[in-house]
């Protein structure tokens, strides 16, 4: 029986490489191999994996390129069997996951969640595991350092984008302007211009909604106003943290947000989340907005009848630092309380997917058959010959209109755009409240900025770090 | 004496477990069937509460120990300034309520109850929005409010009154939020009541009648005090509902606009213990909110009881 569908198992490969191999990219350059996959994983014994992300049915193509992937591996490896999970990541159900030690073996989160995983000793140091393949002089150190506690390594980051200003290039010319603003008084004014209350146009928008992508949104407004990491939660030695944001540049910045609402009168009044303030600028109610650059994939994704080609993208205005933007992205992880053998097996499923050029190259070819998003105005994951190699491939199935995001990409190649880091503890925490604080600030007039932002300080020392 | 004897006897022979007390043994198979229900019961409902007593005194881990901490928990909620906001919030919540919510289901079924024709239709209109899930009527109810494309502010323009920012106006979120909760639920109250005034004898509305009782007087004498005790209790229900409410401001604001103006103690719990994982100083908010809602409904009972002593006498 066994037999029977190892035969199955290979006839099905067989037919899928058959099936793919034709339009690989044969006429353009290919990625160099860059991972050496071991003989033999956990030395031949038997291991099971749980694995999430996992497409879910309605998406029968990357199902299928999925379930190829699996059935491959399991075939070089059939040792190790791949049980896969339709789980996607959520700070709220993955902390009860923990809590119940129920954590999938290899699992994809953000990039702002493994200092919460490392610190409750959720997940497994793979540190060994990249000196052996050489992985880590592969990746941006700047990335794999998200990743990173103490020197040791805890996560595969693959995906990276920072935050920039998406806008609406025919609103803006429209208005006059032939370029996105430089600075954030330039902003304020083209905003000024470009808001049509009248027809429910609103010239700038950022997440407003009160949560944590509100804080996040305004910090970065912070840093272009010169607000620093340790500027806002200051690390005092030992373990011990002090807020500092109630006083500086934050407050500038919140004096600023305080101004686009009640005096230069140019934001949205609906609430807008991740998924709204697409639709809003995709609806062309809004003409600028802070934008990651992974949302024109969302955009073109969710969105079949909009029209890319009307979105630029550039970097974020600049303020007394330059231009200062937030990075975000995901990383997969992999669950500590699993055994040593499926640690291993996590690990290298994941690393074989992501650098295994053949795997690679079929589910980039496949993502832009499908119309997905190829070409989103990202950070760049890898160093050296290898990025260039990859961007080169990428570069000729692009979907989307890459040559409206000139401005962004030129920024960041060109180190005009400083990445910031986020503050140094309980980054999330002070996300949430400052969300819950900007919030107040956009609709009550009279509240005060800076006392506002000395108390919602101190509650934040008391509450979050002296706990 | 007899048959004292021979009862006895029969007492001793069936008694399966001797050591424990008749009562018990008396029903002993009662209880077997019972017992997997109580198993089920004890292990979802009365150990989480429980547990959430004890992790109120406690610096919950989710890996590992959770470390006892006194009455660290409690202290600190003195120092919360989202006490003073939450215990606002609450009290208008409650009073907007009361003011656009109360009053509607009595209405209604009153007036079903007074239709010669098409009762049972307006029964079932009435009672659809019960049964379409909150974070469906949530996603209506936003296109509803939408300041820059909303139903309701299209509305009032028509009017030429000047579009509000429903959920985004401190002094218009709870009402706001209000209507929301009233549309869902007065068609299950509105049941209820109808229910009741079904209890009613018609001999009552016939001799009013006769008597030359108008319409509202009819009501006042008879419909109303008929009413007065599902009325009294629906009262305490909607309160401890209303304090209670999650969904609504979740979904809908996130406990903003404005300086928390939506914040309510079980949004407030669950922030503090999903956002922050401050497990125990969300079981502490917790502890406190049953007690809170313990005592208010004792005192209200007690309330109720006096009024309706005097009202015998």
């Amino acid at each position: 029986m066994k037999l029977k569908f190892s035969l199955l198992l290979v006839v099905v490969v067989a037919l899928a490489s058959l099936h793919i191999a034709p339009t690989r990219g044969q006429d353009g350059p290919s990625v160099p191999a860059v991972l050496t996959m071991p003989d033999q994983i956990a030395e031949g014994r038997d291991v099971q994996i749980a694995v999430s992300n996992k497409p879910p049915a309605d998406l029968a193509e990357e199902l299928a390129v999925y379930e190829a992937q699996v059935a491959k591996f399991q075939a070089m490896y059939p040792n190790v069997t791949i049980e896969g999970l339709e789980l996607e990541y959520d700070p709220i159900a993955y902390l009860a996951l923990v809590a119940g030690g129920q954590l999938p073996t290899l699992f994809k989160t953000y990039f702002t969640e493994p200092e919460k995983f490392i610190g409750q000793n959720a997940v497994a140091d793979l540190t060994t595991y990249y000196e052996a393949t050489g992985l880590n002089s592969v990746f941006n150190p700047n990335v794999l350092a998200i990743a990173s506690q103490d020197g040791k390594v805890y996560g595969i980051p693959d995906f990276a984008y920072s935050l920039g200003l998406a806008y609406n290039i025919q609103m803006l010319a429209d208005a006059g302007f032939d370029a996105p603003p430089a600075t954030w008084e330039e902003l304020a004014e083209m905003a000024v211009a470009l808001t049509d209350h009248d027809n429910g146009v609103a010239g700038f928008a950022f997440i407003n909604d009160g949560s944590g992508a509100t804080g996040w949104h305004y910090t970065n407004i912070a840093y272009g106003f010169g607000a620093t990491p340790e500027g806002i939660i200051k690390p005092e030695g030992d373990g011990e943290y002090s807020a500092q944001f109630g006083e500086g540049s934050t407050v500038d910045a919140l004096n600023f947000v305080h101004d686009l609402r009640w005096e230069y009168d140019v934001l949205p009044g609906a609430t807008l989340d991740w998924g709204t303030i697409t639709e809003a600028l995709a609806s062309e109610r809004v003409a600028m907005v802070i934008y990651a650059g992974d949302q024109f994939g969302f955009m073109n994704n969710q969105f079949p009848d909009a029209d890319l080609s009307k979105f630029g993208y550039a970097a974020m205005p600049a303020g007394p630092n330059g231009r200062v933007a937030l990075t975000g992205g995901n990383l997969w992880m992999v669950n500590g309380s699993a055994s040593v053998d499926e640690q291993e097996a996590a690990f290298y499923f994941q690393a074989w997917r992501q650098f295994d050029p053949v795997e690679y190259e079929t589910s980039t070819i496949t993502l832009s058959e499908q119309g997905r998003a190829i070409g989103q105005p990202v950070l760049p994951l890898y160093v050296g010959d290898y990025q260039a190699a990859r961007e080169t491939f990428e570069a000729q199935y692009n979907v989307l209109p890459v040559e409206n995001y000139t401005a962004f990409n030129d920024a960041v190649k060109a180190g005009e755009v400083t990445l910031q880091a986020e503050p140094p503890a309980a980054a999330q925490d002070y996300y949430a409240e400052l969300g819950v604080l900007v919030s107040e600030i956009l609709s009550d007039e009279n509240s005060d900025p800076e006392s506002r932002l000395a108390e919602v300080a101190e509650e934040f020392q008391a509450f979050v770090l002296d706990r | 004496m007899k048959l004292t004897y021979a009862l006895q006897t029969t007492r001793t022979i069936t008694r399966p477990f001797s050591v424990l007390p008749y009562r018990l043994t008396r029903h002993l198979n009662g209880y077997l069937f019972l017992l997997p229900a109580i198993i089920v019961f004890a292990l979802v409902a009365w150990y989480p509460i429980v547990r959430a007593f004890q992790m109120s005194f406690q610096e919950v881990s989710l890996i590992g120990e959770s470390k006892n901490v006194g009455f660290e928990n409690y202290e600190l909620m003195k120092k919360d300034p989202a006490r003073k906001i939450i215990f606002e919030n609450s009290i208008e919540f409650a009073s907007w309520s009361i003011l656009l919510g109360y009053a509607v289901p009595v209405v209604v079924a009153i007036l079903v109850r007074e239709m010669r024709f098409g009762k049972g239709f307006f029964r079932i209109v009435y009672f659809l929005p019960s049964v379409v899930p909150v974070s469906i009527a949530v996603i209506v109810w936003r296109f509803i409010y939408d300041p820059d494309a909303g139903v309701l502010n299209e509305f009032l323009e028509l009017f030429g009154i000047k579009g509000q920012l429903w959920l985004y106006d401190p002094k218009l979120a709870k009402p706001s939020i209000v209507a929301v909760m009233t549309w869902g639920t007065f068609g299950t109250t509105t049941l209820i009541y109808l229910s009741s005034l079904l209890d009613i004898p018609t001999e009552l509305y016939e001799a009013a009648e006769l008597d030359g009782a108008s319409p509202l007087m009819r009501i006042r004498h008879i419909t109303l005090p008929h009413l007065f005790p599902i009325m009294s209790l629906l009262f305490v229900l909607q309160i401890l509902a209303v304090v209670q409410v999650f969904t609504e401001p979740f979904l809908f604001t996130k406990g903003g606009p404005g300086r928390r103006e939506t914040l309510t103690p079980v949004l407030h719990i669950y922030n503090r213990a999903f956002g922050r994982a401050d497990m125990g100083y969300a079981a502490a908010w917790s502890v406190v909110l049953v007690i809170v809602l313990v005592a208010f409904s004792a005192f209200y009972q007690i309330v109720n009881r006096r009024i309706a002593a005097r009202q015998e006498n």
